[in-house]
């Protein structure tokens, strides 16, 4: 079982190896998730080897750097590579490579409409400024929180309008996302959400998800494209390395049905997972690269004002440790480690 | 590169918290430095959706005395560069982090960073921020009444700030939707004529207010010299098959309260419940019905 204690791990002013990258991920609980995720990658035939050992070569590069000198701050390494902002400190010499949208041999345009979920503020700020204004003079306020006292009525009000006014052109000198945005299905998010009220239907979005990185009291709204509005946008099945260290992310679904949708992601249930469930499969996922300039020029989007978060309720949401356990599979990290290296060169 | 490494987030002063803020958002925005413009917080940028959610990551780490002082950093970054456009990005995050850990600072600051010359961007941002905090403080108060008298105030926000005036200042609220009589007009006049907004203002103010405030208006001496003023709030209260406010017949008594050139405003009471209603022809009116405007299947109550 999972149990290494986050000792100090191998750390100089040498570069590591990739072995040592991999033992010194799996000394702590965000390190695990992310070695987890890369072996069953690798074991799935998701991502390519010769990658993923490039990938590690260049945490081991980052790792020889004190700022990176913590299981915990290697594992954060990830999160460096894939904004390309690594610590102005180092001197790398060459230039990191793209590590996103590599789990596709050839990223390509979404088939079918997508949906991307984010917080009500940050939809604000990709809306053109007209049809901002435009919502603003409806009196169609997008509120951030639940505390807002105009939080409550305004859902209803956006509810009953129609579909005409939840639509927006958006600012192109604005981006969706930081690095990668996230998308799921549109037909999952509409067949999934139908029927339910607004409370139940904002956790169920963000349980489906895997959003555990927002807390209750958030505002969430939803944002549509159809698939032809993203034409020349390349998009793909998430990685260990778009992912960059989030929290809930899965490679290998849990399901035989999840599993053959092998384009698509599988995002983690976060109900599911908080409740010890046989699968943890929410919605299925895509990234693509922040989306901005000509991506957004054109047409108008339909969105959604979703809801608050609701503060978690009876089981208590899971930890971090305990994920990491789940993707272990009752593998010890010495196990992980040991499959991981002979994976990578077997 | 230009950093604070010794920065305490929870121990420095408000001077030196700002100071922080400064550095971290011209290398985030400017430098390009991605997280490690945050340092020595770099940790907790987890570049997810919006800087402003990871600066709210690392304020609910902090003590409440810590808190305070990051409020009032934001506030002293907000007052020296919130004009400048150089610095808009930052602005925007700044203004956005203070909505989501609800900084109530803020609102003294919000207004000042206001000029005429405005591309419309920072009204925008403070209008949504000054509206999403309002509450019944004066701080609220005024931080919207500056906003309305800014020379940078434009009608298209005329609705969202009558509706925070009436949150933050209830007793007021007729005094309010008088100041706000002609950017209201202009606003309804660039509304589409399928457009419901009056209709949700004015519903949006009934909740703000509460019925027992519409009641308790002295309406002979505070609306019969304004009819105008206040005509579309009371048309969308009272007037159209679907009225915000109706009444339902029973045995209570009705008292006129006031009659204007053709029409009649009365209080209503009722069980526990009283309200006001306006009627156009006098002769309708009794004292155990109202006729109303519009004559059919609700023609009397």
């Amino acid at each position: 079982m999972l149990g290494l204690s986050s000792a100090t791990g191998t750390y100089g002013a040498a570069t590591l190896n990739t072995d040592q990258v991999i033992d010194n991920l799996l000394r702590c609980t965000a390190g695990q998730i992310v070695a987890c995720n890369v072996l069953a990658g690798v074991e799935h035939r998701l991502i390519d080897r010769a990658w993923v050992k490039e990938t590690l070569a260049w945490m081991g590069r980052l790792g020889a750097h004190a700022d990176y000198g913590t299981p915990e701050k290697l594992a954060d390494a990830l999160r460096d590579l894939r904004a390309g902002t690594v610590s102005e400190g180092i001197d790398l010499q060459d230039e990191p490579p793209d590590i996103r949208l590599r789990g596709d041999k050839t990223p390509r345009p979404f088939q079918v409409d997508v949906t991307c979920v984010v917080p009500t503020h940050v939809l604000r700020s990709i809306l053109s400024h007209e049809d901002r204004l435009r919502l603003r003079r409806e009196g169609l306020a997008l509120p951030s929180s639940e505390a807002e006292f105009i939080a409550d009525s305004i859902i209803n009000e956006w509810r009953s309008k129609p579909a005409g006014v939840r639509t927006a052109r958006l600012n192109p000198n604005e981006s969706l996302g930081r690095s990668v945005a996230w998308f799921t299905r549109r037909d999952a998010f509409a067949q999934s959400t139908a029927g339910t009220n607004v409370n139940d239907r904002t956790r169920e979005v963000r349980d489906k998800l895997g959003l555990i990185h927002h807390k209750a009291g958030t505002m969430l709204a939803a944002l549509h494209f159809p698939r032809a509005a993203l034409s020349g946008v390349a998009s793909a099945r998430p990685t260990f390395a778009d992912a960059a260290g989030h929290r809930r992310f899965k490679t290998w679904p849990d399901g035989a049905s999840a599993q053959m949708r092998r384009h698509w992601g599988t995002a983690v249930d976060l109900q599911a997972f908080d409740t010890n469930a046989t699968s943890v499969d929410g919605w299925p996922e895509r990234v693509t690269k922040e989306l901005g300039g000509a991506a957004l020029r054109e047409g108008r989007f339909e969105f959604e004002l979703l809801g608050s978060v609701p503060a978690p309720q009876g089981t208590e949401p899971a930890t971090d440790a305990a994920f990491a356990k789940r993707l272990a599979g009752g593998r010890s990290t010495a196990d992980i480690a040991q499959q991981l290296k002979g994976a990578l060169t077997s | 590169m230009p950093t604070a490494p010794t920065f305490d987030p929870n121990g420095d002063d408000t001077r030196r918290i700002a100071q922080w803020f400064e550095i971290a958002l011209d290398g985030y925005f400017k430098d390009d430095l991605g997280r490690w413009a945050f340092r020595p917080l770099e940790q907790h940028i987890r570049i997810c959706d919006d800087l402003a959610d990871d600066l709210c990551a690392i304020y609910d780490s902090l003590t409440a005395s810590a808190q305070a002082r990051w409020r009032g950093a934001i506030c002293d970054v907000l007052a020296f560069h919130g004009r400048d456009i150089s610095k808009r990005e930052a602005v925007r995050v700044l203004i956005t982090f203070a909505v989501l850990i609800r900084s109530p600072e803020v609102l003294d600051i919000l207004p000042g960073i206001l000029s005429g010359q405005d591309d419309g961007e920072l009204l925008d941002l403070t209008v949504e921020a000054a509206t999403a905090l309002a509450s019944q403080t004066d701080a609220s108060r005024k931080c919207l009444e500056r906003i309305r008298t800014s020379p940078a105030f434009a009608p298209d926000y005329a609705g969202l700030i009558l509706v925070a005036l009436c949150h933050a200042d209830p007793d007021n609220w007729l005094h309010h939707v008088k100041e706000l009589a002609v950017p209201m007009r202009r606003l309804a006049a660039l509304l589409s004529p399928e457009s419901t907004a009056l209709r949700f203002y004015a519903r949006s103010i009934l909740d703000a207010i509460s019925l027992k405030r519409v009641a308790d208006v002295n309406l002979d001496h505070s609306v019969s010299d304004s009819v105008e003023e206040t005509d579309w709030l009371f048309r969308e209260w009272f007037q159209d098959d679907d009225s915000l406010l109706y009444l339902r017949h029973d045995d209570a008594g009705f008292r006129l309260v006031l009659r204007t050139d053709d029409s009649i405003f009365v209080r209503l009471e009722y069980a526990q419940h009283v309200a006001i209603a306006r009627v156009r022809n006098m002769g309708q009116c009794s004292s155990t019905a109202i006729a109303w405007e519009r004559e059919g299947d609700r023609g009397t109550r």
